[in-house]
């Protein structure tokens, strides 16, 4: 993967169908899949539904190797909240999990009375660079 | 043909016990530092650290799982929540205070794991 722009297509594919919307304030909607970095979604937006936000700079750690070779470990955040009181997230869950079988450390919230239930995942995505001679 | 001997591994066995012991009181000292750390960004735009009533702070406990592994908990209903951060009900949402990732970056735990281990076994 290049970008969280590529992860984002490949998170449609996955979960697209599942997604909520976000209200625009010309009445207009979209579909409540967000890139977060240098644009939030916007504060007059309201949402419906399941929401997935991407982060758009991933997490990286450089893991030492015997060599000259660089293994850099990157993994893409993902938070899903679901605005609907009466929709959780397990069908969006196991859709995601079917598709990214490597995710690493999810942390699932389930709904209380006061927050909306959410699941973060990281979809790690390697890279290893040879030795330069 | 040299007999077989079998190793005699307890006194190695007990220094990693006690490293591994040493480590976990070092840890829950610095789990308990951060929450009380006064660095957190909250939401009116100044930072503060994360205790309101006390009983998150309160509630860290750890366990032995296995002689090697050990579990530290906070068991109360909002801890994952601040954690992680959350998005409310009544609008606005809080932000993540993940005093665990910052403690275990604030120790190096190998390091200090290696230190005890090593005064252990040299006596």
């Amino acid at each position: 993967m290049a970008s969280a722009y590529q992860l984002r297509s490949l998170v449609d594919s996955a979960i697209g169908s599942k997604l909520g919307n976000y209200n625009l304030p010309d009445g207009s909607t979209s579909p409540a899949l967000w890139v977060r970095g240098q644009q939030q979604v916007p504060k007059d937006w309201t949402i419906t539904g399941i929401e997935c936000v991407i982060d758009e700079v991933p997490e990286m750690v450089n893991q030492p190797t015997l060599s000259q070779a660089v293994f850099l470990s990157t993994r893409w955040p993902i938070y899903l909240t679901s605005y609907d009181t009466a929709k959780t997230l397990a069908e969006v869950r196991e859709l995601i999990f079917q598709w990214f079988p490597d995710i690493q450390d999810p942390v699932h919230v389930a709904q209380t009375d006061i927050s909306f239930e959410t699941l973060k995942v990281f979809i790690p995505d390697y890279s290893i660079q040879p030795e330069r001679s | 043909m040299a007999r077989p001997q079998k190793l005699d591994t307890s006194s190695l066995d007990k220094a990693v016990a006690t490293a591994t012991q040493k480590l976990v009181e070092r840890l829950s000292v610095e789990y308990t530092n951060e929450i009380s750390s006064s660095k957190w960004d909250w939401i009116d735009g100044q930072t503060r650290d994360i205790v309101d009533t006390g009983r998150l702070r309160a509630s860290q406990t750890y366990r032995q799982v296995t002689p090697d592994k050990y579990e530290f908990s906070w068991p109360v209903e909002y801890a994952t929540q601040v954690h992680e951060g959350a998005q409310l009900k009544g609008g606005g949402e809080w932000p993540a205070r993940p005093w665990t990732r910052t403690a275990l970056e604030n120790v190096d735990s190998k390091k200090y794991f290696e230190t005890i281990l090593r005064r252990e076994l040299s006596g």
